[in-house]
C-alpha cells in the first residue's frame, strides 16, 4: 500500500507499508523492510538513492519533522544567504527585513534524532580556499523550486556601526545557532539573526534566541536557538 | 614519614610535576590568546591576521617553556652559554643530521604538513604518514612508504591539496564548428547547477578559449569541495558529454580539411 503525504504533514507516521513524503524536487520514501526495520530512500526522477535503514518496531510512528539546514555529502558550520539584491546602509543605519533559508528533513524515533535528509543542498566557499569556510547556500535559484514547506523565514537585522557606507550582499549565519519554530500553519519560521558591520571587511554576524516571526505564530518549537557569532573578513 | 618530610625528600619530582603543569597552562593559554587575536578589530589582512593569530601561540608556548624550565630549577643563562659551546661543536660534526632536525623542527611548528594531508613533494604524490624530527614517511598512492629527509622536503615545494577546503577543476571542451556556442555554454551551466557539489560560490566560469583546428575549444572553471576533487570531476565530465550530445551539440574528433587540386593536363 502507497500513501502519498503532502510535506507539509510535519509529525508521526505509521510505516505499515511504504509511505512517500513530497518534498518537493524529491520524494522521501520509508519503506517497511521487517517487523523491526524501515528502509529510508530518497526517489527523483525516478532514480532511488538510499539512506540506510531504521530501527522502527510495528506500532512506533516515524516522526518526520523540519531541521534547520546542515550539511549533505559536506560538512559545514555556516549558512550563506546570498540576497537578491545588494543592500547599500549609511553610517549608523539599521536595516530589518525577512529572508528565507533552504530547511533539510529530520527523521526521529521515540524522540531520538536518527537521520537527516538535505533536500537541496548546494554550497559555497566563503573567503579564499585555504582560509576560507565552506557554507550551504541559500539563494533565490535555490528557493524558488522549494515548497514553502521546506523554506523557513529569517529576520535579519543589519546594522552599520562603521564610520562608512557599506554595501551587503550576502550574509553567513552559524548553524549551530539556528533554532527552528512551526507556525500554526506548519511553515516552518527560524530564529532571528543580527549583522553588526564595522567595515566592508569586518561584520559579527549572530544568531539571536528569539524567532523570525511573532509569538502568536508559533505553535511548537522544534530546535532550540542558540546564541553564536561568526565574523565575516572576507567581504560583503 | 610526614608530610613535611614528605615534600623535603621529594623536592625535585615536585619540581618537575609543577613545570610540567606550567607547560600545559601556557600550552592551553596560548589556544586562548590566539583565539582572542583572531577576534580583534583590527583592519588588516585576514592572512595577517592568521599570522599574527600563530606568532602569538608560538610566543605564548616559548615563554611557558622558559618559565617551566625555570621551575625545574635549571639556569637559564647558563643553559644559553652551554647551548653556545655545543652548538658550536655539535654543528660541526653533524651537520647533515642538524639540517634535518632544523627543517623537522621548522615543519613542525610552521605546520605546512601534517599527517593525513595529500601532497606531492618532490614530485612525488601521496599521504602524509607521519611528520618526525628527521624524517617524513609519505604514502604514495600506490601503496609504497616514501621517507624523505626533513632538509629535502623543506627544500622542495610542497603542494598540499588538504590544506585548502576548496580546489578549482579545468575542464577544456571542444564543440564543433557547427554547434550553437550559446547553446553549448547554457547547457554546461545546467549540469554546473544540477551538481551538489559544484560551489555557487566562486561561481562557475565558462570561456570561449580558443578556435581550434578542429573545434571551439570552450574553457570551464568551477570549484568543488577539495576532498571531492575527482569525485566531482570525473561526474562533471561524463554529465557534460551527456547532457551536450543530448542537444545535439557535437564533440567533434580531431579532423583536418584536405582540399584536391585535379592537375591540369596541360602541365602533364
Amino acid at each position: 500500500m502507497i500513501a502519498m503525504a503532502k510535506c507539509v504533514e510535519y509529525g508521526e507516521h505509521e510505516v505499515d507499508g511504504e509511505i512517500s513524503i513530497d518534498l518537493g524536487p524529491i520524494s522521501l520514501v520509508i519503506a517497511r523492510e521487517s517487523p523491526d526495520l524501515v528502509k529510508v530512500f530518497t526517489r527523483a526522477n525516478g532514480q532511488e538513492s538510499s539512506l540506510g535503514s531504521i530501527n522502527v518496531p510495528i506500532g512506533k510512528p516515524v516522526e518526520i519533522l523540519p531541521h534547520p539546514p546542515a550539511g549533505g555529502r559536506v560538512k559545514v558550520d555556516h549558512i550563506m544567504i546570498k540576497l537578491s539584491e545588494d543592500i547599500s546602509i549609511p553610517p549608523g543605519g539599521s536595516v530589518t527585513f525577512i529572508q528565507y533559508i533552504p530547511i533539510d528533513i529530520a527523521i526521529n524515533v521515540g524522540g531520538s534524532f536518527l537521520r537527516l535528509v538535505p533536500v537541496r543542498a548546494k554550497y559555497a566557499l566563503y573567503g579564499p580556499p585555504d582560509l576560507g569556510t565552506l557554507c550551504r547556500y541559500s539563494s533565490n535559484i535555490i528557493l524558488k523550486d522549494l515548497p514553502d514547506c521546506l523554506k523557513a523565514q529569517i529576520k535579519i537585522q543589519i546594522a552599520n556601526t562603521g564610520s562608512e557606507v557599506t554595501q551587503v550582499s550576502r550574509v553567513v549565519l552559524p548553524l549551530k545557532g539556528i533554532g527552528l519554530y512551526l507556525s500554526s500553519t506548519n511553515q516552518p519560521i527560524a530564529s532571528s539573526a543580527s549583522m553588526k558591520v564595522l567595515n566592508q571587511t569586518y561584520a559579527e554576524v549572530t544568531t539571536e534566541s528569539t524567532p523570525s516571526a511573532e509569538a502568536d505564530r508559533i505553535s511548537k518549537r522544534v530546535v532550540e536557538p542558540k546564541t553564536s557569532t561568526y565574523i565575516m573578513r572576507y567581504g560583503l | 614519614m610526614s608530610i613535611y618530610e614528605w615534600i623535603v625528600v621529594n623536592a625535585y619530582l615536585i619540581k618537575y610535576i609543577a613545570a610540567v603543569v606550567a607547560f600545559v597552562v601556557f600550552y592551553y593559554l596560548s589556544k586562548i590568546v590566539a583565539k582572542q587575536v583572531s577576534r580583534l578589530k583590527i583592519e588588516a589582512k585576514p592572512e595577517t591576521i592568521h599570522n599574527i593569530e600563530r606568532a602569538t601561540r608560538i610566543a605564548v608556548i616559548f615563554v611557558g617553556i622558559l618559565v617551566a624550565l625555570s621551575i625545574a630549577g635549571v639556569d637559564l643563562g647558563g643553559l644559553i652559554v652551554a647551548a653556545g659551546f655545543a652548538g658550536l661543536v655539535v654543528g660541526l660534526a653533524a651537520q647533515q643530521t642538524l639540517s634535518n632536525l632544523f627543517a623537522g623542527l621548522v615543519l613542525l611548528i610552521e605546520g605546512r604538513i601534517k599527517v593525513g594531508d595529500a601532497v606531492k613533494i618532490n614530485n612525488e604524490w601521496g599521504m602524509v604518514e607521519s611528520v618526525g624530527i628527521m624524517s617524513t614517511q609519505i604514502r604514495l598512492w600506490s601503496g609504497e612508504i616514501l621517507t624523505l629527509p626533513n632538509s629535502t622536503i623543506l627544500a622542495s615545494p610542497i603542494y598540499n591539496y588538504s590544506r585548502s577546503v576548496a580546489r578549482r577543476v579545468d575542464i577544456k571542451i571542444g564543440i564543433s564548428y557547427r554547434s550553437d556556442i550559446d547553446k553549448a555554454i547554457e547547457v554546461i551551466k545546467t549540469v554546473l547547477w544540477n551538481n551538489e557539489l559544484v560551489l555557487a560560490e566562486p561561481e562557475p566560469v565558462i570561456i570561449v578559449d580558443s578556435l581550434a583546428e578542429s573545434s571551439v575549444d570552450l574553457k570551464i572553471l568551477f570549484w568543488v569541495p577539495a576532498q571531492e576533487f575527482w569525485t566531482v570531476r570525473k561526474v562533471v565530465i561524463r554529465d557534460l558529454k551527456k547532457a551536450l550530445e543530448s542537444v545535439g551539440i557535437e564533440i567533434p574528433l580531431p579532423q583536418r580539411v584536405v582540399w584536391l587540386r585535379e592537375v591540369s593536363k596541360a602541365t602533364t
